[in-house]
């Protein structure tokens, strides 16, 4: 037997900070994907609805707390801040650890700018589907023009670097 | 000469600069061509083709004439234009196309060849002997041609592109854009305001005009402020927007470092792809020549651009300057000079019949020569003002093909509308040429525009402001000896057009070709009007019928670098690390890209020297005792629900409803055309539960497919499926000591009960719950072990420790594919899109009794022929025991030709189990040639030895070593 220990996506990468910008590493306890069944998403959604979360529409989160669920896609989201899902009629399944998350405070928009092809002018509660330079990425508009950017776990130093890169041009300029 | 009563008067010489290593002082903002005509520099540059001296001719980024390379070495940037290049502490500028020095530049020579040179020259001159075109004229007249030159090393300065996104964009922060600008901003939508220059206004910074009764730079700077104020507007400086494409997005490159010089992070230049809702076009005009003789020389400039040195920039042209042109702009330029308090030594208006025929000066003009009435007199000056008129800046509305039209009132064309969808202009680029009409036009358009939005904006109180007629009077061309230059950037003068004509490419499209009028990097941007018209005056037609020739994006040069940036190197894709990437790092393996995953080549040891000795050992360390690896990478995909298993049994040419819970089955998928996709294996994990594994390289492949088939071809199945490969970090533990390795770990012990040969199920180590398989990719009793991303790290370290104890250790890629080949099993390298089931042997894993994706295909009778080329394996046997990868297979006896190919070597690894290199590859007929020896050629390696064909499984072909 032995005790395994854990590690972050992003241990030993961050935090960063560049200007006016800092970057640093959201640490994800636990995260779900969940797909309903074909006609049962109203009955996930009643189930979620005693966790005090309902399930958002396409692009955009819902949040209780600790608690939030992100729409990711096709009858896909994604529930964090849960340690033991109920059951739910739907595809779960363990993401917790396939996603490297982003925090950028500061020139958030601007970094992005560099490095994604989205409107973030007005992305406060908003989830984007895009891509982060080649990577695609989930972009999590947070308010005061903060943004969560996740990619997959094994592109978290690429993640790093290529937001430390946008970061410092944005902040060379002055 | 700097002026002491205009422009940027009383400023410090602050900021020093070099051309052509002579040092300068000049006033931080200005331009290089601003400053360089303060210090009485007039030749810049030489010519394209005749490397004529020539001098700075515009103000801004039409500029022909004055191309100059910033910069030495690696980050030389070639082609600047000097009229836009603002200077800074330790710039650096050098001439082009000038050998030994500008001013005595050997290549002249061409210019005394001239009469040889026009247009054409080349067609007809180096047609014979045929042979010589591509060995001699071509690499010849290639070396003499170009503007610039590259330093052909790596660009190591730094660049950006970036994204941004408006409701309105409006190009260009002259006049009508200052005013578009305003009006958009104060309805609350989001404005990007572009300007090519340092700063807004427009022509305004150059002229001496009055609005409301103040200086137009008043106003302009009033505008700034009012508009820098609100938050819903972005105004972008140094940026010229270069393209419009479609859905509403426009290019534009953005000067940066390039500007201010280098420093620390700070992008050279960053080029944006803005997206608008509407865009407003208010890029002025700009102002074109007249083809006169030798109207070339350096001090020849348009009248504007000495307007602007004098009004915006303090800076005099010349000394003793005459003004020559057909419109008001004449007695606009002799007032503004006048008032600057230069010597304005003769007002040349041909709406009064009075033309300049002759130039004289070499190096820098000296005097012209004037013809009025008939009689002719030389006046000597250093600077002549030239004004042929104004053609708007129309390029953007052509970008999509949309062509312009020829308005006899202003001589020159305007946009067509609708030209660019969502896009309209106003002001100069609209035909308006005074500024109280630019303001107007502007103010109604953009009313229009944001109401076409669904906002309600109100048209302001205009202020009053210059509205001086234009009043043209075309001249195209004028008599007289000597050259009328008309492209100065590619050096076509007036008898090139005429030529042209004269050899019947009469078309606007063929005479550009021909002359290459306009084909310079400039676009032709102050040429382009004048030679049509002169083209059209040759051919007798009118000037709408001759029409124009396309622009194209971009409107100014895009470095490529800008465009590209952030690609270079590592950039130009991801890099995926596994969770042991350190731990193997560290180890000191060499790591190799697959799916941009890195994976360790093998993990050397102390006193191994190639990478063979490292490989070897690993390869014996598995067959003895136990080796660890990484296979993280492979894809896994998650499919639960009612119907996962029918799904399973759509896409998989096997079967996966028949397969038992904690059980593993391998399987491949076909194409729709019967041609192997992928394989792998999958594991059911609960009732309705599975988990598949993919390839390393077509993990998204496979992921696509099936999002494909769910969305397409079966909708009616409730199945789901996502990626949990990132969730997983997963290790082969491959050995005959794999499961001493394996309850090494594990909470609680495993045996062969527990987990049989294609068994899996939940274990946990240290009470975090993973998973077990008892699968094998080496022939080997082995196990792949998955924890949770976070544990994966700390896992493969206690995997590798456990296995050294046990006289193993970790193995990498190399390693691995041998024991593979060992087994004779395949990868990408055998299923390589051309193959198909029945090609590998694996026909009888397509199932008869259900459908699924590619069955139906792969039974055509000629993926079913023995005479196909089936896999088999290939070992040496004669006298060379080298066998290569990609070499050709040949029945022996026969000769290694095209004709006789036989078949072909996927992979080959050197076994030390077997103590033989080994190949695996595909034979015509091979499975029947078992025991035949065939001959091998490797052209490309100049290998031929003889193969003896069998079985590709060489190792444990019965697989009880799986079964442990």
């Amino acid at each position: 037997m032995v005790d395994l220990i854990l590690k972050t996506p992003c241990e030993g990468l961050l935090p960063v900070t560049a200007g006016t910008s800092t970057l640093t590493e959201v640490n994800i306890a636990d995260a779900w994907s969940i797909a309903p069944f074909d006609g049962r998403r109203d009955a996930t959604a009643a189930v979620l609805k005693k966790q005090g979360l309902s399930l958002p529409d396409v692009g955009t989160y819902v949040e209780n707390g600790e608690k939030s669920i992100l729409w990711i896609g096709d009858g896909q989201w994604l529930v964090f801040g849960i340690a033991d899902l109920p059951p739910l009629p739907a595809a779960v399944t363990n993401q917790s650890d396939g996603w490297a998350c982003v925090r950028i405070d500061g020139a958030a928009i601007d970094v992005m700018a560099r490095l994604a092809p989205v409107d973030l002018r007005h992305a406060e509660g908003r989830v984007l589907r895009t891509l982060v330079g080649h990577m695609s990425a989930i972009v999590i508009g947070r308010s005061g023009g903060v943004c969560d950017v996740m990619v997959m776990r094994s592109m978290a130093a690429t993640l790093v670097h290529e937001l430390t890169v946008a970061a410092k041009g944005v902040a060379a300029r002055g | 000469m700097r002026l002491s009563n205009a422009g940027t008067r009383g400023q410090q010489l602050t900021v020093p600069f070099t051309f052509d290593g002579v040092r300068y002082q000049g006033v931080k903002g200005e331009t290089l061509a601003a400053a360089l005509i303060a210090n009485d520099v007039k030749l810049v540059a030489r010519s394209f083709k005749y490397h004529r001296p020539r001098g700075i001719m515009s103000a801004g980024s039409e500029e022909p004439n004055a191309l100059v390379t910033i910069g030495r070495g690696a980050n030389a940037e070639p082609n600047v234009r000097a009229t836009v290049q603002e200077i800074y502490e330790g710039l650096e500028a050098y001439s082009q196309n000038a050998w030994p020095s500008l001013k005595n530049d050997v290549m002249a020579v061409n210019d005394l060849a001239s009469p040889f040179l026009g247009a054409g020259f080349y067609y007809k001159t180096f047609m014979w002997p045929k042979a010589f075109w591509e060995k001699l004229y071509e690499p010849i007249i290639r070396r003499a041609a170009g503007l610039g030159g590259l330093s052909g090393q790596p660009d190591t300065d730094t660049y950006e592109k970036a994204f941004a996104f408006c409701d309105v964009l409006v190009i260009g922060g002259g006049p009508a854009g200052l005013m578009a600008a305003k009006i958009a901003g104060e309805t609350g939508v989001d404005v990007i305001l572009a300007e090519e220059d340092t700063a807004l206004g427009g022509r305004l910074l150059g002229e001496i005009e009055d609005i409301n009764g103040a200086p137009a730079t008043v106003w302009v700077a009033k505008m700034t402020a009012e508009l820098a104020a609100m938050p819903n507007v972005r105004i972008m400086t140094r940026t010229a927007v270069t393209g419009a494409y479609d859905q509403g997005t426009f290019g534009a490159l953005e000067r940066v470092g390039d500007m201010v010089g280098r420093k620390p992070d700070l992008p050279q230049s960053c080029f944006w792809r803005i997206s608008a809702k509407r865009a407003i076009l208010c890029a002025g005009a700009l102002e074109r020549s007249i083809a006169f003789p030798n109207n070339d020389r350096p001090g020849v400039m348009m009248a504007g651009a000495v307007r602007a040195y004098a009004n915006r920039w303090g800076v005099a042209s010349g000394q003793r300057i005459a003004v020559f042109g057909n419109n008001n702009d004449v007695q606009r330029t002799a007032r503004d000079l006048t008032a600057a308090g230069l010597d304005v030594v003769a007002i040349l208006d041909s709406r009064e019949g009075t033309t300049v025929v002759g130039t004289k000066g070499r190096h820098g003009l000296q005097s012209i020569t004037v013809s009025q009435n008939g009689t002719t007199k030389d006046i000597a000056l250093d600077c002549l003002a030239v004004t042929g008129g104004w053609n708007p800046t129309v390029h953007l509305t052509c970008h999509m093909n949309g062509r312009p039209i020829w308005d006899e009132k202003i001589a020159s064309f305007v946009p067509s509308a609708g030209a660019v969808p969502n896009m309209v202009t106003a002001g100069a680029c609209h035909g308006v040429f005074d500024t109280m009409g630019c303001l107007a036009d502007a103010a109604q358009i953009t009313v229009a525009v944001l109401k076409n939005l669904g906002n309600k904006a109100k048209s302001p109180d205009l202020p009053e402001a210059d509205s001086t007629p234009y009043e043209i009077s075309p001249l195209w061309s004028v008599g007289g000896k000597g050259r009328k230059w008309i492209d100065f950037q590619n050096d076509v003068h007036v008898k090139d057009i005429k030529l042209a004509a004269q050899e019947n490419f009469r078309s606007v499209e063929h005479m550009k070709r021909y002359t290459t009028q306009g084909m310079a990097p400039d676009q032709g941007k102050s040429s382009n009007v004048l030679a049509l018209a002169i083209l059209a005056d040759v051919t007798g037609r009118g000037i709408p019928e001759t029409g124009t020739t396309t622009f194209r994006p971009p409107f100014v040069p895009v470095p490529i670098a800008a465009m590209g940036a952030g690609g270079a190197g590592t950039g130009f894709a991801p890099q995926r690390f596994t969770t042991s990437h350190d731990a193997l790092v560290t180890a000191g393996a060499p790591m190799i890209e697959a799916g941009l995953w890195y994976r360790p080549s093998y993990i050397p040891q102390a006193g191994e020297k190639t990478w063979r000795q490292s490989c070897d050992r690993e390869v014996n360390m598995v067959r003895n005792a136990v080796g660890v690896v990484d296979v993280s990478t492979l894809g896994k995909i998650d499919i639960q629900g009612p119907d996962a298993a029918q799904l399973l049994d759509f896409v998989y040419s096997n079967t996966f409803s028949t397969l038992k819970l904690n059980k593993v089955r391998y399987g491949i998928m076909l194409r729709e055309d019967g041609h192997v996709l992928d394989d792998g294996t999958t594991a059911r994990l609960g009732e309705n539960h599975y988990v598949i594994t993919t390839t390393t390289a077509a993990a998204g492949l496979v992921m696509r497919h099936l999002e494909f088939v769910l969305q397409v071809l079966r909708p009616d199945l409730d199945a789901k499926v996502i990626s949990v490969t990132e969730q997983w970090a997963q290790f082969a533990v491959a050995g005959p000591k794999s499961r001493d390795v394996i309850n090494a770990i594990v909470d609680t012990p495993i045996d062969n009960d527990s987990f049989p040969y294609m068994g899996c199920g939940d274990v946990t180590i240290g009470d975090i719950k993973g998973r077990l398989f008892r699968i094998s990719f080496s022939g080997e009793h082995a196990y792949e072990i998955a924890v949770p991303g976070r544990f994966g790290a700390s896992l493969y370290d206690a995997l590798v420790a456990k296995a050294t104890a046990h006289g193993g250790g970790a193995y990498g890629m190399e390693a691995l594919n041998v024991l593979r080949i060992e087994k004779g099993f395949i990868t990408h390298a055998e299923i390589h899109g051309r193959t198909t089931a029945f090609d590998i042997g694996m026909d009888r894993m397509v199932s008869q009794k259900k459908d699924s994706i590619g069955q139906a295909l792969s039974r055509r009778e000629g993926l079913l022929d023995e005479t196909r080329a089936q896999l088999v394996g290939l070992k040496p046997v004669g006298a060379v025991k080298q066998v290569s990868a990609g070499a050709h297979l040949f029945t022996a006896g026969n000769e290694a030709t095209r004709e006789n190919h036989d078949g072909y070597i996927t992979s080959v690894a050197f076994s030390p189990t077997m103590d033989s290199m080994l190949a695996l590859g595909f034979l015509h007929n091979g499975r029947a040639r078992h025991g035949e020896v065939i001959r091998m050629v490797d052209h490309l390696r100049g290998l031929d030895a003889q193969l003896e064909v069998c079985d590709p499984v060489f190792f444990d072909p019965e697989g009880g070593r799986l079964r442990g």
